[in-house]
């Protein structure tokens, strides 16, 4: 009965969000307060009854309701109750249940909170979050219905993907879509700003912590992605480049734009058309992401939730929102002319602007490149298939750029800096990056990616330190307070901005583990009881695995068998991992589960690949069959997780309320200058000397390392190649023992001197072109390479053209008139009154 | 039969609650959420001139880009106290209450925008 009653709730709420959509817009047109409220009222009924499907929903699972078709694709019996009540968003139509749900609670909650203010505004709100939810309701009552029923219930369902059990997998998804969906808030509100006209800077205001909020749910749920991916697909890797990943990744990146640009709003009155667009984008980018997880358009890891139908309607809905979006900017272009212009590319305007101009082609990169293949097939009838090595060669100038970025934007200064202030600023971070370098060159570290991202890293993260060190001690000289006393009172009393700061310290760090990956070090062997397989890390220590028994035992849903491998690190007991193959008795599947032992440094990543003759250990006749082991050393990794924790952490920070302070603290002062200048000088005096040995280290020859770097020119390969035994899975990835064997082929040629490109060659020939990843730099695939540079020159371009505009426009309007004293006496006590005089 | 009166009762009270108010429109102006959002405009003007000073005083701004930004913020930040003067006005029974106060401290009733 509740089942069906949550399958009435959806059709009822269909027509109230039609309704509420109408009342709104009814309602501000006339000036009808009823009408207004009424649609405001609907939010709130849309949201109650989105909850009672989803419950219905949740309900049919826990009660293994296997007429319904969406509860017998995706669960079975034996199911463990956290991934059937998971199971809400395990496929396609609850997804887009679950996604309207959220939407529908945050909405909720902003009608709620501005039921007594911005009432201009709010009609609008509602119109657009009702708009969108009416949307999803539509599919959801249309062709992706999550009650429809199948015509012969079966005695049991198909069960979830064993990929999907696992718990990242709860957790990953819901961060994503309270990501995606809390980004339709600060679009609903600049969507009201144009339509009424009230284009100050009040909506972004009104929205910051909306935005912040999405933002910290996106990047939660890039990263908790990452770590499934990382434990769950069995192949050492984080990050995939597949289309979905990417999906997630674009709106992160025009938000992290956003972010940034709305600063230059608010300091300056500039890049208003700019911000508009970009939050419309970042919230078009988030149904698009939705679109390309569920449309099944592109191969994906994902693949598991697939529908053409919605695809094309999905595709019709964003065209429309897109043209309606530009439409409305066109229609206010005159209410959001700049206050001001850019007076010097040497300043934090500028470097803001550079910043937006970075995280933009880096988003219309990842997009080219995700929909490359589409859109070759639909010009020339190739498909031109890319993988991770193309977008690690697209992104990585980006990523440098975004980190040098990153340590430069903080500190230069407003409208003009001078070379006193970036000097002053720059130079002593610089000399100390340099420093890095130079010791990283000096204990090896020849990988030019690892080591620029390793060195580009370290300016950024000494810019910030020092900046805060800067800020704590100017506070500190004011009232005898000490260094940490006055850190944390910049802290407490300026989230956003130290909050900004911790986020730049975890991007950091997560790059710096991004950087290690280029030295992860991978063996397999085929082993027997007793024997052992070696791997040496790139920080020293030798890992010994020796392959102890393999053990078998039932669980709940699945059989599992483990092997025991007993480590060894420099000869010296280093604990039991326990890598596994688990066969799902319901899907007929069989997953890998990898074993990994983590250290702060590296993690060992033991893989068991394949078993000889399981039938034979299940029944006892083969106790100790030969194994193919797989171990990787993968250094750094637990830094990306650290990092990303960073920065979760800086954006709640800077999220929270700030508290009002009653200190009095005395006049603010600037530093001597002497010492900073002494300290810069002796910096670049360092630098100078440790570049020179930097530069000596990486222009020598590779060390002569054979099976390193026929090892680094097999990976490279593989990284450009699609596997032809797994569709859709890149040869890194795909779980075969065909292509273990391939890969092997691939490790032996290297081994004798083939280069990268030749291997790829090599496999190309001989199982046809479906298998390049990589493409050529001729004929059409060269669009490939040369589309998303263009793009970046053309945001350079277009930024030019810009400024040399700006700078026949008129000069900043002419400043205010001196204060009165009455004024100034009222400012002066306001100021005292918070703590800030 | 049971599913239908079920989800004809759903569709009745979800339609009487949503069209409510088109019987008796409720007030939509500010209320006592308007004090907090003032409150919360004037700490974001007086904010910014305190980030202006930390600006100044890490070095992040030449002598004339400050002047021009200070006096700037200063104007919008004494129009903005100028606009919220009444949070410092004392309440109807004479009692005068922190800015951050939805309730009268000495009465004990909302505090609304005069």
């Amino acid at each position: 009965m509740l089942t069906r009653l949550g399958e009435v709730a959806l059709a009822v709420a269909l027509p109230v969000a039609l309704w509420g959509v109408g009342a709104a817009v009814l309602g501000a047109r006339r000036g009808h307060a009823g009408l207004v409220r009424a649609a405001e009222r609907s939010v709130h009924a849309v949201f109650v009854l989105l909850l009672l499907a989803s419950a219905a929903l949740v309900t049919a699972f826990l009660r293994d309701e296997f007429a319904y078709a969406y509860v017998a694709n995706y669960a079975n019996r034996e199911l463990p109750l956290p991934y059937k009540i998971a199971g809400l968003w395990a496929g396609q139509t609850g997804s887009l249940l679950f996604w309207a749900l959220l939407l529908a609670g945050f909405a909720t909650l902003v009608v709620h909170q501005n039921r007594h203010r911005h009432r201009d505004l709010m009609p609008a709100v509602s119109a657009v979050l009702l708009g969108v939810l009416a949307f999803f309701l539509g599919l959801l009552v249309g062709p992706s219905n999550p009650f429809a029923l199948v015509p012969f219930p079966p005695a049991d369902g198909r069960g979830l993907n064993p990929q999907l059990q696992n718990v990242w997998m709860a957790i990953h998804p819901p961060t994503l879509y309270l990501g995606f969906t809390a980004f339709t808030v600060p679009a609903a509100f600049a969507v009201a700003a144009l339509v009424t006209g009230q284009l100050d800077t009040r909506w972004i205001l009104v929205t910051r912590r909306w935005t912040l909020l999405a933002w910290f749910f996106l990047t939660c749920g890039i990263l908790f992605g990452m770590m499934w991916a990382y434990v769950e697909l069995g192949w050492g890797g984080y990050w995939f480049w597949d289309p979905v990943e990417n999906a997630s990744l674009l709106p992160w990146l025009t938000g992290t734009a956003f972010l940034h640009s709305v600063m230059i709003q608010e300091k300056r009155g500039m890049l208003k058309v700019w911000n508009v667009s970009l939050i419309l984008a970042t919230f078009l980018l988030s149904v698009l992401a939705t679109f390309l997880t569920r449309s099944g358009l592109i191969e994906s890891v994902h693949s598991f939730a697939q529908n053409r139908t919605i695809g094309t309607i999905f595709l019709g809905a964003l065209t429309v929102a897109t043209l309606a979006g530009a439409g409305l900017i066109l229609w206010r272009r005159d209410r959001l002319a700049t206050e001001h212009r850019l007076v010097s590319w040497l300043s934090r305007e500028a470097a803001f602007l550079l910043n937006n101009l970075v995280f933009v082609t880096a988003m219309l990169a990842v997009l080219w490149g995700t929909l490359l293949p589409l859109l070759s097939e639909g010009v020339t009838g190739q498909k031109i298939n890319v993988g991770p090595a193309f977008f690690d060669r697209l992104t990585q100038p980006l990523a440098w750029a975004m980190l040098a970025l990153l340590g430069i934007g903080p500190v230069i200064a407003w409208r003009r800096a001078s070379a006193r202030n970036l000097r002053r600023h720059l130079v002593g971070p610089a000399a100390l990056a340099l420093a890095l370098g130079a010791a990283l060159a000096w204990v090896g570290v020849r990988h030019r990616g690892a080591w620029t991202t390793a060195v580009l890293g370290g300016f950024a993260a000494a810019v910030t330190l020092a900046e805060i060190a800067r800020a704590a001690r100017a506070r500190a000289r004011q009232g005898g307070r000490s260094l940490p006393a006055a850190v944390a009172e910049l802290f407490l009393q300026q989230r956003r901005r130290y909050g900004g700061y911790a986020v730049h310290l975890g991007l950091v760090v997560a790059f710096w583990g991004f950087a290690g990956s280029a030295y992860t070090v991978e063996r397999q062997a085929s082993l027997r009881p007793g024997d052992a397989l070696t791997v040496r890390s790139p920080f020293g220590p030798i890992y010994r695995l020796e392959y102890v028994d393999l053990s078998w035992y039932p669980a709940p849903n699945m059989t599992k068998l483990a092997a025991t491998i007993r480590v060894l690190r420099d000869g010296r007991p280093a604990g039991v991992l326990r890598p596994e193959k688990r066969a799902y008795r319901q899907r007929e599947e069989v997953s890998t589960e990898v074993a990994i032992q983590r250290r702060p440094l590296e993690d060992l990543y033991v893989i068991l690949a394949s078993i000889d003759d399981p039938n034979g250990v299940l029944r006892g006749t083969n106790p100790a069959p030969r194994i193919v082991l797989k171990a990787l050393v993968e250094p750094l990794v637990n830094w990306i997780w650290l990092g990303g924790f960073l920065v979760a952490l800086g954006t709640l920070w800077a999220l929270w309320p700030e508290r009002p302070t009653r200190r009095r603290p005395g006049p603010m002062r600037s530093r001597p200058r002497r010492a900073g200048a002494r300290a810069a000088a002796a910096g670049v005096a360092a630098g100078v000397v440790l570049f020179g040995l930097a530069r000596r280290a990486l222009g020598q020859p590779p060390a002569p390392v054979p099976p390193a770097v026929a090892e680094q020119e097999a990976r490279a390969a593989m990284g450009r190649l699609k596997s032809p035994y797994c569709p859709g899975l890149m040869l890194t990835a795909c779980p075969t023992p065909q292509a273990d064997a391939l890969r092997d082929s691939l490790r032996a040629l290297a081994a004798q001197g083939y280069r990268a490109d030749a291997l790829v060659e090599w496999t190309v020939r001989r199982h046809g072109a479906a298998v390049r990843a990589w493409p050529r730099p001729r004929g059409w695939e060269l669009v490939a390479w040369l589309a998303p540079p263009a793009l970046g020159l053309a945001g350079v371009a277009v930024l030019l053209g810009w400024w040399r505009r700006r700078r026949l426009a008129p000069a900043d309007a002419a400043p205010p008139a001196a204060l009165d004293p009455v004024d100034r006496a009222r400012l002066e006590a306001a100021l005292r009154d918070e703590g800030w005089a | 039969m049971g599913l239908t009166v079920a989800g004809a009762l759903l569709a009745l009270a979800v339609a009487l609650w949503v069209l409510a108010p088109l019987r008796r429109p409720a007030a939509l102006g500010p209320r006592g959420e308007a004090r907090l959002d003032a409150w919360a405009r004037r700490r974001a003007a007086l904010a910014a001139l305190r980030d202006l000073e930390d600006d100044r005083a890490t070095g992040h701004l030449d002598p004339g880009a400050y002047a021009a930004l200070r006096a700037r913020l200063e104007a919008e930040a004494v129009r903005v106290l100028r606009e919220t003067a009444w949070l410092e006005e004392p309440h109807a029974c004479g009692f005068r209450n922190p800015a951050t106060a939805r309730y009268c401290g000495g009465c004990g009733r909302p505090l609304d925008p005069c």
